[in-house]
């Protein structure tokens, strides 16, 4: 369906410049490579989440490295995804309690409001620790390569941290 | 006043398979902006990757957010898709109420760029909205800034540009109070194949 409402999404590939710079999202698209998510999933981290916030982003850097050596050997073909177990704390359970950390002293964005979003207050976004989606569809206007674009978190409302005055 | 269905991690992953088995190429964390929801979205990563779900996460934000949930960002996202929009802080406080933008949105342009980009296991596509008399000060010098910084990103060199919300009813918005010319933005496009950018595909 989408082909023939943008067959640029298709043709756009056979631009060696195009494909050479997006080498790794068409493999993951043709599932030859592993969305990045799956091998910070196989990294293992210390399995105390109760530890200090520095702590915990000592343990982050530490797990970055890991994870990138591992992404490494999986792309070289030196390491097969599957064989490896998850860990019973993973990088992503990390990422996880940090977020939550952050939410409690708000600086997602960097007007860094410090309002507890955890305990239901508002920051200046006008948001507490509720997200919403108020639409999932394919979006068939973004750039060729990326169409169709699986837009399960388009929540129009979600209220924006930079006062927009321009709609696209 | 919020429009929508609330969402947990598991339910914003369940919407994200769906998505995919209808043939979604990516899953695109739109907003308003992501950023403010990045903790809901970071456990649907999680729930994605435990049930070994592979598909592309793109990051699709104006890119004002913090460096610590750029690093949080950084080894997830398969795909960047930030809007760089003005050349200077004035145009940016004038018209995002929003301070010290260029140093923010440069700085995380170029973590992705260089952690990510430049090793090769994310794309990059950079959408920049070129503003009515806004070349100057905000088109061209990004465009240097681009190719200059962040060399293996493609550019989206954008014309939708129109006055709307509170544009047309603000004097103070007044410049920006028309479309882009035909004129504008040919003299955008021209300056960026000067500069070499990867453009033309994704515009």
């Amino acid at each position: 369906m989408w082909r023939a409402i943008r067959p640029d999404s298709n043709s756009v590939w056979s631009n060696g410049q195009v494909l050479s710079r997006l080498r790794r999202y068409y493999d993951i698209l043709n599932d030859r490579k592993p969305a990045k998510m799956l091998v910070a999933n196989r990294v293992e981290v210390d399995s105390d989440l109760n530890a200090s916030t520095d702590k915990l982003w000592d343990q982050h850097r530490k797990a970055s490295g890991k994870f990138r050596v591992l992404l490494r050997e999986i792309d070289r073909g030196n390491v097969d995804l599957k064989e490896l177990d998850t860990p019973k704390t993973s990088y992503l359970d990390l990422k996880v309690e940090l977020a939550r950390r952050i939410l409690a002293s708000c600086h997602f964005c960097e007007r860094r409001c410090g309002i507890n979003r955890l305990e239901g207050k508002h920051g200046v976004c006008q948001l507490d620790a509720k997200a919403y989606v108020s639409s999932a569809f394919l979006h068939l206007g973004e750039e060729a390569p990326l169409v169709p674009s699986g837009t399960n978190a388009r929540a129009f409302l979600w209220r924006c941290n930079l006062l927009q005055h321009v709609h696209v | 006043m919020i429009d929508g269905v609330e969402v947990d991690g598991e339910k914003l992953a369940s919407l994200a398979r769906h998505l995919k088995r209808e043939g979604a190429r990516n899953i695109n964390y739109v907003g308003g902006d992501p950023t403010p929801s990045a903790h809901v979205i970071l456990e649907a990563i999680r729930n994605l990757a435990r049930t070994e779900t592979n598909i592309t996460q793109l990051w699709n934000s104006n890119f004002y957010c913090s460096k610590e949930l750029m690093n949080l960002l950084l080894d997830v996202m398969d795909f960047w898709l930030p809007d760089f929009k003005y050349g200077t802080d004035e145009c940016a406080e004038r018209l995002s109420k929003v301070k010290r933008y260029f140093e923010v949105v440069s700085r995380n342009h170029k973590l992705a760029h260089d952690e990510t980009v430049v090793e090769g296991n994310s794309g990059m596509i950079i959408r920049h909205l070129v503003m009515p008399g806004h070349l100057d000060c905000c088109t061209k010098p990004i465009l240097d800034w681009i190719a200059e910084n962040t060399p293996l990103a493609l550019v989206n060199v954008m014309s939708q540009y129109h006055p709307d919300h509170l544009v047309p009813k603000n004097p103070e918005y007044k410049d920006i109070n028309r479309r882009v010319t035909a004129k504008e933005m040919k003299e955008a496009y021209e300056y960026a194949d000067k500069l070499g950018l990867l453009w033309r595909p994704v515009s």
